[in-house]
């Protein structure tokens, strides 16, 4: 097996999937949004953002507090820094993944 | 040619532009300009009317809160109007734009995204700089109007200042063409009516106010045609 093949055999599969990379890429460009702004960003509806962003938040790589802005009430969503590493790990073995198929 | 571009930067761009998406920063930074005017017209008047000394102490607060409550102003707005249509995201001024971009660039798939993040990069380093010629712009343009007598400076100050919002605005993707434009008519006009020395600092101040709220008002009106509250 090459070593790139290999590299895909490590991936993150919390990360893999198409929508927390989405969630965690837009977490990772924004800083710190809300739910909202996150779903429309994604596109997706709201169960499957609230069951993807539990699923994150239970890895340790999205924090969610619940806040106000004036009266109206917000969900922020943040990538942790273990989130961050995650996801800045996850690119780095896709980048060796992609250079050896290419 | 396109304009060279990859998901996380882009992602990072709309975040940074959505918090001028509504219009309402530039319709509250005109409303500070047109307070002041105001405030300046009527104090030339040395009217000693009720009315007219509570209006000027009503401008200059008003005028006051938002200068130093600006950021604190519009957010009030925007958590009215804008978070419960669109959502929130971290506001620009929360962004170190000589470390994000960088660290962006290491969400890249491949060589060619890596390329095209350093130059976007390089592109989104100075948008705060930017920002900041067209206040500078806009200071000297009030300093050379209110002290320069000859009336072409008027046209010369607004056309300047037309010129630095397009440069600082254009690689953003969102010139507003009513400024652009705006500026230099304001300009062309006190120019044409041959504003009193005394008066220009007002009427420039009120001018681009105005063209300021007129660009963030169409803003606003689309940003709520296109968002409509949503219904409980």
């Amino acid at each position: 097996m090459t070593p790139g093949l290999q590299e895909l055999s490590k991936l993150d599969r919390v990360v893999h999937e198409p929508a927390r990379l989405m969630i965690m890429t837009v977490l990772y460009a924004t800083g710190e949004s809300d739910f909202l702004y996150v779903q429309r960003e994604c596109g997706f509806t709201q169960g499957n953002l609230s069951s993807h962003l539990v699923r994150l938040e239970e890895a340790g790589y999205v924090r969610i507090d619940k806040t106000f802005k004036g009266k109206y009430p917000l969900t922020i969503c943040r990538l942790t820094q273990t989130g961050r590493e995650a996801l800045e790990s996850y690119f780095r073995a896709m980048r060796v993944v992609s250079s050896s198929l290419s | 040619m396109p304009r060279p571009q990859t998901t996380v930067l882009d992602a990072e761009q709309r975040s940074w532009s959505y918090w001028f998406v509504d219009g309402l920063p530039n319709l509250i930074g005109g409303l500070a300009c047109v307070c002041i005017a105001c405030a300046l017209y009527l104090a030339r008047q040395h009217s000693h009317r009720p009315l007219v000394i509570g209006v000027v102490i009503i401008s200059l607060l008003l005028y006051g809160v938002i200068l130093f409550r600006m950021q604190q102003t519009v957010e009030w707005l925007k958590a009215r109007v804008t978070y419960p249509r669109t959502g929130y995201t971290a506001p620009p001024y929360f962004t170190d734009d000589t470390t994000l971009p960088v660290q962006l660039t290491t969400l890249a798939l491949n060589e060619r995204e890596v390329r095209n993040s350093a130059e976007i990069a390089r592109r989104y380093e100075d948008r705060n700089r930017r920002y900041g010629f067209v206040a500078g712009v806009f200071v000297a343009a009030v300093v050379f109007v209110w002290f320069v007598h000859s009336n072409w400076i008027c046209l010369a100050a607004g056309a300047i200042l037309g010129a630095a919002t397009w440069f600082a605005t254009r690689k953003n993707g969102r010139t507003s063409w009513i400024e652009v434009a705006g500026f230099p008519f304001v300009g062309y006009v006190m120019m044409i009516v041959r504003t009193g020395l005394e008066e220009r600092l007002g009427a420039f101040l009120l001018g681009s106010g105005l063209v300021l709220m007129l660009s963030g008002a169409l803003l606003f009106l689309q940003y709520l045609r296109r968002n409509p509250a949503a219904h409980a």
